[in-house]
């Protein structure tokens, strides 16, 4: 098990340098001189001016070949300092932290949304397997997979926040801000789980151990909880641990249509800007929370799952 | 002596789409108590089918007729909830495929304690005295290491551990009758042996009466007091044991005798029709080496011998 974490850690180590690289040298290839989108963004078209921008590219060092300024920050990522924004003259750590629990708050009650609402709803469907419940969750699945965010999170805001004035447009004023982003960002990820769901239960619901609990007299809540739910879970951690990444990538999205004062509003505004600390740093956020959490999915499987010990996989 | 076990007429078909498929047809045997009784056939001719039947264990698009009668109770359209109590207590089962029948993320022990628990200690027996009990019957299947294996999960055990696994789910509960589903199938040469003699000693020891579905014809011989032939969802002859061995009636039971590697291996040609297109008259004419003018025209009818019957015109009294 010691060897399989130390193997799974360096992987996540791996991830996460290809993530920055690829990042750092996308930044820069991409078209748009840096010290121009910087004083742009800043001061608006009046502050563009030539000596300006040679200023500024003295002052932040962008006239060094880039391999020399991305091995200065990797070496300095190495101790911790992620470098100053370029916009906002701020360590990008110091910014991450600030932004950090608020994007962590809306995954968390999003993803506890999804999970409250996709598990149940595909063990019903599952039972209900073509009866009109199962049905009727195919078409939701299907309603919620094929509408983008965006448009959903713009039909909430008319209904709930202009409409019915229920719940506030944006920001995070008040504690019912949360719900209209959370419930938008978890709907995009509940197809999956909930497809998921019934599929992995249907699966095993048709294995010969099922028929041999049956044989045994055991009553169908017994078999449904100790046999059924125990051997379709495990799939359904997976899908859990890849909708993580949904949640993060998709808050990006939500949190600038809400005003949520997240790490994802962050992250767009440092690529208008083309402030190229702050992207580094919300990147490696993101993709530090990816592999993380999929780390401990792989530790929660191989934990589960005998199997896996003596097939190789957990070794 | 008294009937355990009476099936009559037992027809079973399968509702495919909006055609249905008959695999069984007028399936009729019965088990006397502690009696034996083989259920010898090749692969696919409805032998589990019938183990389902009797345990109410079909697919929902299964539809049963006939009877099925269990210690004088008529029990085949009796409701799921009426017929729970007698699976695992009175009738229970062994199944095919030791690698595909145990729960792999539950601990084999937990796995036949289960069968009694979920009863609520109907035998009185504690959690302890369930775990000496079930310890008891690893040690009489010659399970290696009894009191480690009990927190073993299954794909800690080889096959032929597993198949004694669900042997010990079969008989922890002491049932009346045992529906062994190819016991034999899944294993190697060496503890085939081993197995057939754990049936023997069941037969033995416990008096439990069983029906034992197979296709190794020699494992039905060490085992059966009875045996009966089917053929593609029929039986078409049952009797005893030596008499079925020695003295075959039906033309199938002569070539599945004769295909045994003891008796030459002289494989009957053809294959077993398919159940969506079967023959009008007998199912077995395609390949029968003795057919007759009425065998593709109508089906043989049942005729009744000592403590058994044949279906063939071939046959005379």
């Amino acid at each position: 098990m010691l060897g399989y974490l130390i193997k799974r850690i360096v992987i996540v180590f791996g991830v996460l340098w290809m993530v920055s690289t690829l990042t750092y040298f996308t930044v820069h290839v991409t078209p748009g001189d840096t010290a121009t989108a910087i004083l742009y963004s800043i001061g608006g078209e009046n502050a563009v001016s030539e000596k300006n921008i040679e200023h500024v590219r003295d002052k932040l060092d962008l006239n060094r070949p880039v391999y020399l300024q991305y091995f200065e920050w990797v070496t300095n990522s190495f101790k911790g300092n992620f470098g100053t924004s370029y916009k906002y003259n701020k360590p990008v750590l110091y910014m991450i932290k600030l932004r950090l629990p608020n994007t962590i708050k809306l995954g968390i009650t999003a993803f506890l949304i999804s999970v409250a609402v996709s598990i149940p709803l595909g063990i019903i469907s599952a039972l209900n397997h073509n009866r009109i419940v199962d049905h009727l969750s195919r078409i939701f699945t299907l309603l919620t997979s094929s509408f983008p965010s965006f448009w959903i999170a713009i039909i909430f805001i008319i209904f709930f926040a202009l409409k019915l004035k229920l719940l506030p447009v944006s920001g995070m004023d008040s504690p019912k801000s949360i719900v209209l982003p959370a419930i938008t960002l978890s709907l995009g990820m509940m197809a999956p789980i909930i497809r998921m769901m019934r599929t992995s239960m249907l699966d095993v619901m048709g294995q010969d151990y099922i028929w041999v609990s049956r044989a045994k007299g055991l009553k169908e809540s017994a078999i449904i909880w100790r046999h059924v739910l125990r051997n379709a879970i495990p799939p359904i951690i997976t899908v859990l641990g890849l909708q993580i990444g949904h949640i993060l990538g998709g808050a990006v999205i939500i949190e600038n249509i809400f005003s949520w004062p997240g790490v994802g509003g962050l992250l767009i505004d440092a690529i208008n800007a083309k402030d190229t600390p702050m992207i580094e740093g919300c990147v490696l956020v993101v993709a530090f929370g990816y592999t993380f959490i999929n780390l401990v999915v792989d530790i929660i499987y191989a934990c589960i799952d005998p199997r896996l010990k003596y097939s190789g996989e957990g070794k | 002596m008294e009937n355990l076990l009476e099936v009559k007429n037992l027809n079973v078909s399968f509702l495919m789409g909006k055609r249905k498929i008959h695999i069984l047809k007028d399936v009729s045997f019965n088990i006397e108590k502690n009696e034996v009784l083989a259920v010898i056939g090749e692969t696919g001719c409805g032998k589990s089918v019938t183990g389902s039947a009797i345990l109410h264990l079909l697919p929902e698009n299964a539809e049963v007729g006939g009877s099925i009668k269990y210690n004088g109770i008529d029990i085949t359209n009796i409701h799921e909830n009426e017929f729970r109590p007698y699976r695992g207590t009175e009738i229970a089962a062994v199944p095919q495929s030791p690698s595909t029948s145990l729960d792999p993320l539950m601990k084999v022990g937990k796995q036949v304690s289960e069968c009694v628990t979920d009863k609520k200690y109907k035998y009185g027996e504690h959690k302890k005295q369930l775990k000496e009990s079930i310890i008891n019957i690893f040690s009489k299947l010659k399970l290696p290491r009894i009191n480690e294996i009990y927190d073993d999960y299954p794909c800690e055990l080889s096959g032929g551990m597993n198949q004694r696994i669900l042997i010990s789910m079969g008989i922890v509960t002491k049932p009346k009758l045992l529906i062994v589903d190819e016991p034999t199938k899944a294993i190697d040469w060496a503890l085939r042996k081993e197995v057939i003699e754990v049936f023997q000693d069941l037969k033995k020891e416990r008096r439990c009466a069983m029906l034992f579905i197979t296709h190794d014809i020699a494992a039905a011989k060490c085992v059966a007091d009875r045996i009966a032939v089917m053929y593609c969802g029929q039986i078409v002859e049952i009797g005893y044991t030596n008499d079925v061995l020695n003295n075959p009636k039906h033309p199938y039971t002569k070539g599945l005798i004769a295909s045994m590697p003891s008796r030459g291996f002289h494989v009957m040609e053809g294959y077993m029709p398919s159940f969506a297109d079967l023959p009008i008259g007998c199912r077995f004419e395609p390949r029968c080496s003795e057919k007759t003018d009425n065998c593709s025209k109508y089906e043989p009818q049942m005729i009744n011998i000592k403590n058994g019957y044949v279906k063939c015109f071939r046959f005379k009294l």
